[in-house]
C-alpha cells in the first residue's frame, strides 16, 4: 500500500495549490487583466495624468505626470501639489518609456516604491503619493498593476522637479 | 501499516481542509477573485488602500496627513470660499473658475450619505447621478472611471461605509464654471 501515499500527497498539494485563498499570481495575461480593472476602475492613478482646459483627462498624456514646464496654478495634476515639506511637488511619469518614464524598472523596484516610497534612483517619495496607504496593497494587486503598467503607451515626458518649501 | 497510518492522517488533514473552505464560503458568498473574505473587509481595502478615497475624503492634520478623527468627513465647511490651499481646503480648481469640493461620505443622515440605500449607492456609481437628481461633472472624482467597477465591489463599498463613524460636515457646495 506504499504507492498511495505519494499520489495522496501529489493530489493535496494540487489541492493547495488550486485553492482561491493561495496568494499566487496567476499567467501574465490574468495579472494584466486584473491590473487593467484597477487601473480603470478603483485606483485611476488620475494624480498622473494633466488635465485638458474642459476639466477632463488628457489621454493623449495618459500616465505621464505633469507638463513641463508646469502653469503656476490650475489642477494638482498640472500645476503640482503642495505639501508641508515641498512648495510644489509634481506627479512622476509612470509611463513604459525608458528615459523618462519607469521602464527600466523591475517589478521588485516597483513593489518596493510602492511598499517603501524609495524608487530605484533613491528619490524618497512625498507623502502626496500615499504609498503609506498603497503599502497595504496586497502582492497580488501590485504584481497586476505592474504587469498592467508594462502594456500602456510609453510617453516621453520629463516632469518638473519638486521644489522644497523653504526654497524661494 | 505504517502507511496506512500515514494515508488516514492526510486523508484527514485534506478532508479538514476542505471543511475550512466550505465554512468560509458559506458564510457569505462573495465573488472568486478577491483576496479578502468579506464584503467589509473588501470595502476597507477599497477605501483606504486600493482606491484610496481616504486621500481626498479626508481633511488633513498640521502635518499635511489626513486627520482620521475627521476621517472620510469631507472638506471642512469653515473652509467654504478659501482660495488657496490644497484640494482637502481650497478643493479641486477646475475650469473658468469652478471649484470640486469633496463631500462628507459618513454615515451622517444629515450631512452625508446616511439615508442613503446601498441600490442609491450603487446606482450612483453607475450613473453619475446622485439619489437627489444631481449630476456629477467631469473632476478628480472621476466618474468615468468608477463607474467601470464591478457592482459587487461598490457594495462592499457601501457595506464598509456604514461601519464608519457618522461625521457631521456640510462639505462646501461645488461652484460651477463661469
Amino acid at each position: 500500500m506504499n504507492w498511495i501515499s505519494p499520489f495522496l500527497i501529489i493530489l493535496a498539494t494540487t489541492f493547495v495549490l488550486t485553492s482561491p485563498s493561495s496568494t499566487r499570481g496567476g499567467t501574465e495575461a490574468e495579472l494584466i487583466a486584473r491590473g487593467r480593472y484597477i487601473a480603470t476602475a478603483i485606483q485611476g492613478c488620475g494624480c498622473h495624468t494633466r488635465e485638458k482646459p474642459d476639466g477632463g483627462k488628457d489621454e493623449n498624456w495618459h500616465y505621464a505626470g505633469s507638463p513641463n514646464p508646469a502653469p503656476p496654478a490650475g489642477p494638482p495634476a498640472n500645476a503640482g501639489w503642495t505639501s508641508p515639506r515641498w512648495k510644489k511637488i509634481y506627479a512622476r511619469n509612470i509611463t513604459p518609456d525608458l528615459e523618462t518614464g519607469i521602464g527600466k524598472w523591475s517589478e521588485a523596484s516597483f513593489i518596493r516604491a510602492m511598499k517603501t516610497g524609495i524608487t530605484p534612483d533613491g528619490r524618497v517619495l512625498d507623502a502626496q503619493m500615499p504609498w503609506d496607504a498603497f503599502q497595504k496593497i496586497t502582492d497580488r494587486d501590485l504584481k497586476s498593476l505592474w504587469a498592467y503598467l508594462r502594456t500602456i503607451k510609453p510617453i516621453k515626458n520629463t516632469p518638473p522637479e519638486r521644489i522644497p518649501a523653504d526654497q524661494k | 501499516m505504517k502507511s496506512w497510518r500515514l494515508t488516514f492522517l492526510a486523508l484527514g488533514v485534506l478532508s479538514l481542509f476542505g471543511k475550512a473552505c466550505a465554512l468560509k464560503s458559506s458564510e457569505e458568498a462573495i465573488p472568486a477573485d478577491w483576496e479578502q473574505v468579506s464584503y467589509i473587509e473588501r470595502g476597507d481595502y477599497l477605501v483606504n488602500y486600493l482606491g484610496h478615497c481616504v486621500g481626498c475624503h479626508t481633511p488633513l492634520g498640521p502635518d499635511g496627513r489626513s486627520d482620521m478623527s475627521l476621517y472620510l468627513s469631507g472638506v471642512p465647511a469653515k473652509f467654504a470660499g478659501a482660495k488657496a490651499g490644497p484640494p482637502q481646503v481650497a478643493g479641486f480648481p477646475g475650469p473658468r473658475g469652478s471649484r470640486v469640493y469633496a463631500k462628507n461620505i459618513t454615515p451622517d443622515p444629515e450631512t452625508a450619505i446616511g439615508r442613503w440605500t446601498e441600490d442609491q449607492f450603487v446606482q450612483t456609481f453607475q450613473t453619475g447621478v446622485r439619489p437627489d437628481g444631481l449630476k456629477y461633472r467631469t473632476s478628480p472624482m472621476e466618474w468615468n472611471i468608477y463607474g467601470n467597477m464591478k457592482e459587487e465591489d461598490v457594495r462592499a463599498i457601501y457595506r464598509y461605509l456604514r461601519t464608519i463613524k457618522a461625521i457631521p460636515n456640510n462639505a462646501p457646495a461645488n461652484i460651477p464654471p463661469r
